[in-house]
């Protein structure tokens, strides 16, 4: 009853905090029901069927991302490396947007840290940076889920000696139906490369 | 004729697995490889794990390798072909770009008939993606093995690796043949195991986990900007050629490539 009550006003606040670039959590759902008839393109990353847990604790699969393009990397929150700028570079990418148009998108953060990065340590990181709810979803899924996901967006990762990782920093933009259409892999992210592909992806007659 | 071929590849798979059985004491059935048992034990890796940025490498400790059961056999055509059978999604035609490119079973006639059906049948799989190897041990309750289980398993507990380097080096040096000879024809190793060299290249589960050369092509200026952490460190014998092969060639693989000198075994719990 408790996290029913919790879930509504999560949706009222997100209604209530509308910006030009966000949208609400029940829209958003419709939205991903209304294309579920449409077969997904063979490119798709939804195409893989693991169940991730959001910070919310809600369990999703991919397919729930479906509708929007969507900005994703992998990285783990107890990474003091280059984790903190890749999604200081998405934070970038995202307040460019609500800027410069009305442009839909999402923000996705994969831990590849399935031991750790529980739900709540999701949650308790996403308010610590600061990111908006009514855009980011962190997710944490099992070992299979992680490495499915890593294979299928060509995310490299591998333990080390202190509890940590190494792993790619690599920022992928997925459009609507969730193929790969861009990628930047090096950490060297920049906003405005990024953003004019998203623009482009929000024009499709001009592609 | 036909049948004459069926009744061939299956009297192939049962005779060998009769021998097989005899010696490794593994029941056995027609479709599927024998697993052979593997003890637990230490195994020094060949890379050096890293301790975290900025500090020391840290030399190769051996780690500890829980007891596990692998196949003594590549994967063959025929076997995958059953798998296709049950699970059409993962028949040529059928395939998703996602889990495997255009050369997907290439060498196949059709979706469901293989070339020359009696050789093919008792070959490994090749041109398979990672995805498909994955699905197939999956559908058996197994896994790939972990880089690290097949590195084990071809340590073989220190037995014969002079002759299995030599093996190697010879086998790279050899350019690759139209279509692989069938699996088993060699000598099993001291755990029973066949064909780890000398035949076909092999799919691991964490083949996506090293990042030595392909994933630094693009930074210009920081060598090690493309992933968080410290990236590749040391490694434990460098003159080890042929380890430093296996590595470099997991590490230019992506999981949805198949390789026509590529196939896979399965893994599973003791």
């Amino acid at each position: 009853m408790m996290r029913v009550a919790i879930t509504f006003l999560t949706v009222a606040i997100s209604l209530f905090l509308t910006s030009p670039a966000s949208v609400s959590a029940h829209d958003h759902e419709h939205r991903s029901h209304m294309q579920a008839s449409k077969p997904l393109s063979g490119t798709s990353i939804y195409n893989l069927t693991s169940r991730w847990t959001n910070q919310d604790r809600k369990s999703v699969m991919l397919d729930s991302l479906r509708g929007e393009p969507v900005v994703v990397t992998m990285a783990y929150t107890s990474c003091k490396d280059i984790c903190p700028m890749i999604v200081a570079d998405m934070v970038a990418i995202e307040d460019r947007l609500k800027e410069s148009s009305p442009t839909k998108i999402r923000f996705a953060f994969f831990s590849i840290d399935s031991a750790v990065d529980t739900p709540e340590r999701l949650k308790a990181y996403a308010e610590d940076r600061g990111l908006d709810p009514a855009h980011w979803t962190l997710y944490h899924g099992d070992d299979k889920a992680v490495r499915e996901l890593a294979a299928a967006l060509g995310v490299r990762y591998r333990r080390d000696a202190s509890g940590g990782f190494d792993h790619s920093a690599i920022i992928s933009l997925l459009d609507a139906d969730g193929s790969i259409v861009f990628q930047q892999p090096d950490a060297q992210v920049k906003a405005e490369e990024m953003v004019k592909e998203i623009e482009a992806l929000s024009k499709p007659m001009a592609r | 004729m036909l049948r004459r071929i069926k009744l061939s590849s299956k009297a192939w798979a049962i005779a060998s697995a009769v021998v097989i059985a005899a010696t490794t004491a593994v029941v056995a059935t027609t479709l599927h490889t024998p697993m052979a048992r593997l003890p637990g034990g230490d195994y020094l890796p060949f890379f050096q794990t890293s301790a975290g940025k900025g500090k020391a490498r840290v030399a190769s400790v051996p780690i500890r390798i829980a007891a596990f059961r692998l196949d003594i056999l590549p994967v063959t055509n025929g076997q995958f072909l059953d798998f296709v059978r049950q699970h059409p999604e993962w028949r040529r035609s059928r395939i998703k770009p996602l889990f495997a490119d255009h050369h997907y079973l290439a060498k196949w006639r059709s979706d469901l008939k293989l070339p020359e059906e009696a050789r093919a049948a008792s070959e490994p799989v090749t041109n398979v993606s990672w995805f498909a190897a994955e699905a197939y041990c999956e559908a058996r309750g197994l896994r790939l093995p972990t880089t690290e289980q097949w590195e084990y398993a071809l340590a073989d507990q220190g037995r014969n690796q002079k002759e299995i380097a030599q093996r190697s080096l010879d086998w790279f040096s050899t350019p690759n043949r139209e279509h692989p000879s069938a699996v088993g024809r060699g000598e099993p190793n001291g755990f029973g195991i066949y064909d780890l060299v000398g035949l076909v290249w092999e799919w691991t589960l964490d083949n996506n986990s090293f990042m030595t050369g392909t994933e630094q092509r693009n930074t210009s200026s920081k060598d090690d900007a493309a992933f968080c952490g410290s990236g590749s460190v040391g490694v434990s014998d460098a003159s080890d050629y042929p380890a430093f092969m296996r590595y470099a060639l997991r590490t230019s693989l992506k999981a949805a490539y198949t390789v026509e000198n590529v196939g896979f075994r399965c893994e599973g719990d003791e």
